[in-house]
């Protein structure tokens, strides 16, 4: 691909864009993005939508069984009401807003593209979407073709094109043809647009990793198979899939419920991400378990298939896992879990807590967010947030405004 | 390492040749003290090894890597926890190729040592680009002897041809760089000029070489060398060798093994024979290496290699790629097996090199982007 090709879908965004603030003005585009999400969310909470029907044939690696997870905690967020009552509480300065705002999605989840460019909407902004692969643009498309049942004009706003990563003078272009750029990958894809992009212009999405908490009192179970679907969701490769879950007690509590979360896992019928079974994963899996193996009083829980692997260990507070099905599980009492979580305090995303009371919900709660933890939720929820999320404690709109 | 009192025992041990090893075993350990009776067989086993490592016929390979996994689940604490974690009883392990491996990472978070690291005479460290913590290769004085005796005689048999001819190493020397086993190895190999970060001496010894030299570099050394002198030809005299190991990964550009291998022919005027590979870790007392752009890497008698299906977790089919699994008799103090991350493909008795598995991509948080090879 040639730069001008970013160049000159930067170029058809921006004049269609300019040509909406036109017609409708900027408050008036905004709403007419409102009212085209609303009806795009109607669509997709229809069974019997023809777009759900296109996602069952072409939705990538993510089947539409996994991303309806997802679904169910986004499309409730979309409707005209909550979308209108999120504008007036971030309040955007709309003649502030970029023309056009280029995204780098990374290739994790499958909602992502929808989430940051119905956020762009929202601000009367035009989005050229960078994926990692053609692969991955087909949720975004069915976004795109939905869009453009109801509002063409609308989905005339938003372009995407692929290239490989690490394309500097590809990279470089979309910077530079766009007026924000939304980064979601790693730490080095953020230190590469941070290099040729002003400090303003780039809002950056890095690594990031979640926890679970169960609290005494909790009804293990039922946290258990929430717990097994936020795991299993995604092959674990996103930022809200819970690495390490504090069980609170001794160990042997803690194994009562690896126990139980092992049934949960081996009982899920959660489909399998696509082209799961590959070299890379499967050495990564059987290395964390042969390391769990050298850990001192571990205990594993494991499948044949290596689609999942619990390990219960001992001490060491919060262990990022190499993801793909791999949870460690460890025991806490309420005084230590800030201590525990202290090694990862700044790279905490989300976390799922089971409790049995609103009391210790809040309390461990506050801890949360004290340790960064931007997105609270119950087990079985991490991978279903609202639109309305304040994704690594950002404003979901006004983070886009210049 | 064994006293006067334990040689003794062992010369008197090995006369009594008309006595099965199970009765005379027996009968020391009622006339020694426990302690003293380990010592005297660790001694037996490191003499054992020793032996095969000089001569194939001298031992069988299959029961000395048993002995020395008892010695290893005995005597290192950390896999002897593994060991037992992996439900593994070690006296009913009854071949090699049972024998439970360390994954290469655990050297980076576990001591995997039989002896307190405090009469440890060397440590070897890794150096990988961008991994947080180092692996850690204990060596006590009995392990650097069987070290050397593996290095020298690996290096000895592999390359015949470097005998005799002066070893000139691209890389820092043991004084400079003292937990690099290659550096330590290229000492031992009696390396006889160093080179590192001065290509200006190293481009005036080439031009200068008149007699055949052994060339013992980094691929990222000779990169930079090129890269230094763009424009230059340094025709190396006949019988000359190129030695080649390790990647390029965060030191130089990176160079696709074609283009490498024209490279170094075309510069130093060497035909692809001449041209070595060498393929060693700081986890392992052995190295492989291989002939020419596509001659596969083989190991010597003491050690044995499977390529294993990361999915089964058996071996791989013939033809696919899999994850290299050593097992190395030269690793006297920490562990015989070693589970590697590096890819191979099977051919005959040997293997070619495809990389590590890489995990290179976005995981959530969990992005580590390892070094090609594990070793300085």
């Amino acid at each position: 691909m040639e730069p001008s090709v970013i160049d000159n879908a930067a170029a058809g965004l921006r004049a269609r864009r300019r040509d909406l603030a036109a017609v409708y003005g900027l408050m008036g585009l905004q709403m007419r993005a409102i009212d085209a999400i609303d009806e795009v969310a109607a669509l997709w909470r229809d069974p019997g939508y023809a777009g759900r029907g296109a996602a069952a044939r072409d939705s990538g690696a993510f089947p539409i069984e996994m991303v309806d997870v997802s679904l169910q905690g986004l499309l409730p967020s979309l409707t005209a009401q909550k979308l209108r009552a999120l504008v007036r509480e971030e309040s955007p300065d709309l003649a502030r807003a970029p023309e056009v705002i280029g995204h780098v999605l990374a290739s994790n989840t499958p909602l992502l593209g929808w989430t940051t460019t119905l956020r762009a909407l929202l601000v009367g902004s035009a989005s050229l979407v960078k994926l990692p692969s053609s692969a991955e643009a087909a949720w975004l498309r069915l976004l795109a073709r939905s869009l453009n049942e109801v509002a063409p004009e609308i989905a005339g706003l938003i372009d995407m094109l692929s290239w490989t990563g690490g394309n500097a003078r590809l990279d470089r272009t979309l910077a530079c043809s766009t007026d924000k750029l939304v980064v979601y990958g790693s730490d080095t894809t953020l230190e590469a647009y941070a290099s040729f992009c002003d400090p303003d212009k780039l809002v950056g999405y890095g690594h990031m990793a979640s926890l679970g908490v169960v609290l005494r009192g909790a009804e293990r179970g039922r946290a258990a198979r929430g717990f097994a679907r936020d795991i299993l969701m995604y092959d674990q490769g996103g930022c809200l899939s819970p690495h390490t879950i504090f069980v609170e007690g001794r160990f042997d509590d803690a194994c009562d419920f690896c126990d139980a979360l092992g049934k949960s896992l081996g009982a899920s019928d959660m489909p399998l991400v696509r082209d799961l079974r590959t070299a890379r994963r499967a050495a990564r899996v059987r290395e964390a378990r042969e390391m769990a193996r050298f850990e001192e009083g571990a205990r594993l829980w494991e499948d044949e298939r290596l689609r999942w692997t619990v390990a219960c260990i001992h001490s060491g507070g919060f262990r990022f896992s190499p993801t793909y099905g791999v949870v460690y599980v460890h025991p806490f009492v309420r005084d230590e879990l800030e201590l525990l979580l202290g090694s990862a305090c700044g790279k905490l995303q989300g976390a799922g807590v089971a409790s049995g009371r609103e009391s210790d919900m809040n309390e461990v709660g506050k801890l949360l967010a004290k340790m960064g933890v931007s997105y609270t939720c119950c087990p079985g929820a991490m991978q279903s947030p609202p639109l309305q999320w304040r994704e690594n404690g950002k404003e979901v709109l006004c983070s886009l405004i210049n | 390492m064994p006293d006067d009192f334990q040689r003794s025992v062992a010369r008197t041990a090995r006369g009594l040749v008309a006595r099965s090893r199970s009765e005379l075993h027996n009968s020391l350990r009622n006339r020694l003290c426990v302690a003293r009776y380990n010592s005297f067989v660790d001694h037996c086993l490191f003499e054992s090894l020793s032996a095969f490592i000089d001569d194939p016929g001298a031992g069988d390979f299959n029961s000395l890597a048993l002995q020395l996994f008892s010695r290893q689940v005995m005597c290192n604490q950390a896999y002897r926890r593994y060991v037992a974690a992996s439900g593994i009883q070690s006296e009913n392990v009854t071949s090699w190729r049972e024998i439970p491996a360390a994954p290469s990472v655990a050297f980076k978070a576990y001591d995997l040592t039989c002896s307190p690291i405090e009469s440890s005479s060397r440590v070897f460290h890794s150096s990988g680009t961008t991994e947080a913590r180092a692996s850690k290769h204990y060596m006590d004085r009995a392990a650097v002897e069987l070290y050397d005796r593996s290095l020298t005689r690996g290096f000895e048999d592999a390359i015949p041809g470097a005998s005799g001819q002066p070893l000139w190493a691209m890389m820092p020397s043991p004084n400079e760089a003292p937990h690099s086993s290659l550096s330590h190895m290229l000492a031992t190999l009696g390396a006889s000029r160093w080179f590192w970060d001065d290509w200006s001496s190293l481009a005036g010894a080439l031009a200068e070489a008149r007699e055949p030299v052994t060339l013992f570099g980094t691929g990222f050394a000779f990169v930079a060398l090129f890269d230094n002198y763009p424009d230059a030809r340094w025709p190396l005299p006949p019988g000359s060798l190129v030695v080649n190991t390790g990647g390029f990964k965060g030191r130089t550009r990176e160079v696709a093994q074609d283009e490498f291998y024209a490279m170094l022919r075309e510069r130093f005027t060497i035909d692809d024979k001449g041209c070595l590979g060498e393929y060693g870790m700081s986890e392992m007392a052995s190295q492989f290496y291989n002939q020419g752009e596509v001659g596969p890497y083989k190991g010597p008698h003491w050690t044995r290699t499977r390529i294993i299906d990361p999915e089964t977790g058996a071996d791989a089919a013939e033809g696919t790629a899999g994850l290299l699994r050593h097992y190395d008799l030269a690793n006297w103090n920490s562990v015989l097996a070693i589970q590697t991350q590096d890819l191979a493909i099977a051919e005959g008795d040997g293997f070619h090199l495809l990389g590590r598995a890489p995990d290179a991509e976005v995981r959530g948080c969990s992005l580590t982007v390892e070094a090609l090879w594990n070793r300085p």
